[in-house]
């Protein structure tokens, strides 16, 4: 009787043992760079981020990829925004990661963790805007393809507008207009709507900033080496944001703070009439409310803020086993017309050519917003852009979201620190984060 | 070896094997990136192959220069010190309100009880946003009385305090604990000195708090170690905003190692925590000696460290 007790107990304990073994071999089954075949399929995982809709539509050209080859098995990872950067960076310093990337350049991940998409004759990237492509390039190779041609606009209220009277924005509007119909709406409204979101104290200062500045002088604002600009040009931008601060002519920098580009922009909220913002999340803000949503052109100066702008490309993972098989999956993706007919515009207006005259000349598969997200595509892209600058190392520490610029600028909101206290931590601090 | 060692040898040999499956675990998953951790806070290891051994560098550099730590220190003391006393006073009064013999108790500590699982959840965080947004409950309430509210959540003078708030709110273990402890209060005791003539606040200083104050040492160390280590209410309400107002501590180390990717530095940051938390928990046991009253101590204080 004992024996079996103790018999029992050493299964018992040799069963948990086993449980614990199979759990560790399953982690270094991950640990392996994907593309083990399940079954006789060769398994690509595939990891992006972003909302109901664009999961949607990922998932069914997925499908449609995998009809058209059976040997082929993606593995979807997709989920919100939230997390996605630091998770990437984690996995594949760890030698992880999907095997296809979506990823931006800015976001200071070492890019030899990406094959260079040039290298594989089955990427066609004859039909890709040049313009991107180059800003896609990392000492003379191309890091992956632009999913999109990015275009930043002042995103404005237009029921708002008219229940104001106030005239709505034009192209080619200057800063000083921004100003003056930010206050105009400030007053008709009785201090009830401020004029515009306080761009310069939340999520996008980075990109506002850098806008606004090149605007002014037309000089380059990062090298290669960091940041680039005059002190006393950057004094000049900070300071007519106070300006407007001072005014009360947009919104609180608790706003700004509480503003997730979504269902609580305050532009939706009907706290401010305008707001810039990169033009793909136009859709998203559109459908969080009931009024009409607009977009303009981000106002200039002396000179003009548009550029020819790659944020997002996708990119073949150094550590993926299957790289010829992510390469076809690429191509796919990104060039092939069945599938830009279920992506439609889910991730901006695309960057091939192609594809952006089969949506044009198809208006039945664009919704209101892509329309308006196509118009001021081409609007901007018509003319002939300048890159953007260069992207310096460890520029995702100065100005990735939540980094040193973001901080900066929101203690300048909240009155924490002066102007020229604001100007000097961006120098200092700056200039420490790009020695290193 | 005699058979005598031999049978006794087998005989661990067993229970070796019955714990084997948490020993592996502690020893894998605990012990050795215990072990490691320290390692790493030494080095500027950035999760690449070649990093080097910068010895208390680390440590220099938080002190000395990085003024984001020293708020997050700051903040996080601040944080301990409001919600850990605020919390404990709260879950006892709800607890003795419950321990007055109320119809329907079961149902009363379920209720109260769920907050504290559901509180690091990102439903709750939209639920205060709601209660303490630009045009939430709260501001709704104060308009009322002609009082023009604001975003209580993301201005960095009120941020902390939502949050203080919601750690109170999660109640609901604290108050188990001390519901526990009140029901273990000798009913005899409460007569006796209400025959002489002890008034509730008399009973309450006099009889309960002596009688349950291990359950309040116990209680007050669980939360502040707990406390110090707060991360998933910060980061899901105000990812450590604004102006860095909530950048708790286990924050600060999220952002160091994931987001800024110098993981020898949040390891040093880490072990700073560790020994506040040690630090802190000395402190107490030293502090119980006053006033901790255990019945089987022959009315000494306190418990020897």
């Amino acid at each position: 009787m004992v024996y079996k007790k103790k018999l029992l107990a050493v299964i018992a304990s040799l069963l948990a043992l086993g449980t614990l073994s199979m759990a560790c071999s399953k982690a270094d089954d991950g640990k392996e760079p994907a593309g083990t075949a399940a079954g006789d399929k060769i398994a690509l995982r595939f990891a992006w981020w972003g909302s109901e809709e664009r999961h949607n539509a990922t998932l069914d050209a997925i499908k449609l990829y995998e009809e058209k080859n059976p040997g082929i098995d993606i593995v979807p990872e997709y989920g919100g925004w939230d997390g996605f950067t630091d998770k990437l960076k984690t996995q594949l310093i760890a030698g992880q990661g999907p095997d296809v990337i979506f990823a931006e350049l800015a976001w200071g991940i070492d890019p030899n963790y990406y094959v260079s998409v040039d290298k594989f004759p089955s990427i066609r990237l004859d039909k890709i805007n040049p313009a991107l492509l180059d800003q896609a390039k990392v000492n003379g190779e191309i890091k992956g393809v632009p999913v999109y041609q990015a275009v930043n606009a002042i995103v404005y209220n237009k029921t708002l507008f008219q229940e104001l009277g106030v005239a709505e924005p034009k192209n080619d509007w200057t800063w000083a207009d921004y100003a003056a119909t930010a206050k105009e709406i400030t007053e008709k409204s009785g201090g009830k709507v401020h004029g515009a979101a306080d761009d310069m104290a939340g999520s996008a200062s980075g990109d506002i900033f850098y806008a606004h500045l090149k605007s002014l002088t037309g000089k380059p604002v990062y090298s290669e080496e960091g940041i680039v600009y005059a002190d006393e040009d950057a004094a000049k931008v900070l300071q007519y944001w106070e300006d407007l601060r001072d005014a009360g002519a947009v919104t609180p920098p608790d706003v700004a703070a509480a503003d997730d580009s979504n269902q609580n922009s305050p532009l939706v909220t009907r706290q401010a009439a305008m707001q810039f913002r990169g033009a793909s999340i136009f859709g998203r803000l559109q459908s969080n409310t009931q009024d009409e949503l607009a977009m303009v052109p981000v106002p200039r100066d002396q000179f003009s803020s548009d550029a020819a702008i790659t944020e997002v490309i996708m990119t073949v993972n150094t550590h993926s086993k299957q790289q010829e098989e992510v390469a076809k999956f690429i191509d796919f993706f990104i060039n092939d017309l069945d599938a830009a007919r279920i992506l439609k515009n889910v991730r901006g207006v695309s960057s091939n050519s192609e594809v952006r005259d089969m949506l044009a000349s198809s208006p039945e598969l664009l919704d209101d917003s892509t329309r308006k997200l196509f118009e001021i595509n081409s609007l901007v892209y018509e003319k002939e852009l300048p890159p953007m600058d260069p992207t310096p190392e460890k520029y995702d520490e100065f100005r990735g979201g939540g980094k040193l610029f973001d901080q900066v600028m929101q203690k300048l909101a909240f009155d924490k620190i002066s102007l020229e206290e604001a100007v000097k931590e961006l120098r200092d601090k700056g200039e420490a984060i790009f020695k290193n | 070896m005699n058979a005598k060692r031999i049978r006794r040898l087998k005989e661990y040999s067993l229970g070796y094997m019955f714990i084997l499956p948490w020993l592996a675990g502690f020893l894998a998953f605990m012990l050795w990136p215990f072990i490691y951790s320290f390692y790493l806070a030494l080095t500027d290891y950035r999760f690449s192959a070649d990093y080097s051994f910068v010895g208390f560098g680390n440590f220099a550099e938080l002190f000395a220069s990085d003024e984001r730590f020293h708020k997050s220190l700051w903040v996080t003391t601040k944080l301990v010190l409001l919600a850990v006393p605020l919390k404990l006073a709260f879950s006892l009064g709800i607890a003795m309100v419950l321990n007055k013999g109320i119809s329907g108790l079961s149902f009363y500590r379920t209720v109260y009880y769920l907050p504290s699982i559901i509180g690091g959840s990102v439903a709750v965080a939209i639920m205060w946003m709601q209660i303490f947004g630009r045009g939430g409950l709260i501001n709704v309430f104060l308009q009322m009385f002609g009082i023009q509210g604001k975003d209580w959540i993301f201005n960095p003078d009120s941020a902390l305090y939502t949050i203080v708030i919601l750690m109170v709110w999660q109640f609901g273990s604290t108050m188990l604990i001390f519901l526990a402890g009140l029901k273990q209060v000798p009913k005899e005791m409460y007569e006796a000195v209400s025959l002489d003539g002890a008034g509730r606040w008399k009973q309450f200083r006099h009889i309960t708090l002596p009688l349950i104050s291990p359950v309040i040492f116990f209680n007050l160390i669980m939360q502040t170690i707990q406390t110090f280590q707060t991360f998933t209410q910060g980061y899901v309400i105000t990812k450590g905003g604004p102006v860095d107002e909530t950048l708790f501590m286990v924050i600060y180390i999220y952002q160091q190692a994931f987001s800024s990717l110098n993981m020898g530095y949040a390891q040093a940051i880490s072990w700073v925590l560790l020994v506040i938390i040690g630090f802190a928990t000395v402190i107490h046991f030293i502090a119980s000696r006053y006033w901790v009253h255990y019945e089987d101590s022959d009315g000494k204080k306190g418990r020897r460290l």
